[in-house]
């Protein structure tokens, strides 16, 4: 018997178990919506890697590198779909697809996101302000309120947004 | 009864079973009501609130 805030006592549960030897009462496998967390991390670290390297110019010269990251990159993006049309394919019509503890993990991640978001979207505000007053003393610093900036900003913080929200999804599915 | 057929009854995934069995995971009262009525006993045979 486990000793915690709510308690599923299962005196019926454990007897009933027992008459059917073959099930284990503990085994944790993902759930649907747990393992379509993982693949739409799996697209955002891709595509989030891929406008760093190629649109923000992180990829830098070293082509040999920079191959090799592209590579695993598309490898995870192939593992992701795959996984997603393997689930679509396999699971039956009549199985659960979510439910209250799905939403009650996906709640959270949005509440993550969210906060992310609004932090993000704060400071990039705060930021145009000052470099526009920062501006007026030099030059240099006005670029940094330039729409291209910003622009680049909020795209990044969107990608960033969603692998929180699908981390903590996982970080919670992984706990509960 | 296995983890899978009362998740069936009850219309959630085994998993949120396991997690609610393994004290993980507190289910709605909605839900509780419902594993009570498929093992027909009271809502409080089956759940109560532990105050540490």
């Amino acid at each position: 018997m486990h000793k915690n805030k709510v308690q599923f006592i299962c005196n019926i549960f454990f007897t009933s178990c027992k008459e059917y030897p073959t099930h284990n009462s503990n085994q944790m496998t993902m759930t649907r919506q747990e393992i379509l967390s993982w693949s739409s991390l799996g697209y955002s670290i891709v595509a989030l890697s891929f406008y760093a390297m190629y649109i923000l110019g992180w990829a830098g010269s070293e082509s040999e590198l920079t191959s090799d990251i592209t590579s695993i990159l598309f490898n995870i993006f192939w593992i992701s779909l795959a996984i997603e049309l393997v689930i679509g394919l396999t699971e039956r019509k009549t199985k659960v697809q979510k439910d209250e503890r799905d939403e009650k993990i996906e709640a959270r991640g949005h509440r993550n996101a969210y906060y992310l978001l609004m932090v993000s979207i704060m400071v990039i505000l705060f930021q145009i302000f000052f470099s526009n007053l920062i501006g007026e003393v030099g030059t240099k610093y006005l670029m940094l309120g330039s729409p291209q900036i910003i622009f680049h900003a909020l795209f990044v913080v969107l990608f960033l947004s969603s692998m929180v929200k699908r981390a903590t999804m996982i970080y919670y599915y992984r706990g509960l | 009864m296995t983890q899978s057929e009362l998740a069936e009854r009850v219309g959630v995934t085994r998993q949120t079973i396991s997690s609610i069995e393994a004290g993980k995971y507190s289910p709605s009262l909605e839900l509780a009501f419902k594993i009570a009525i498929v093992f027909e006993v009271p809502i409080g045979e089956i759940f109560w609130h532990e105050v540490e």
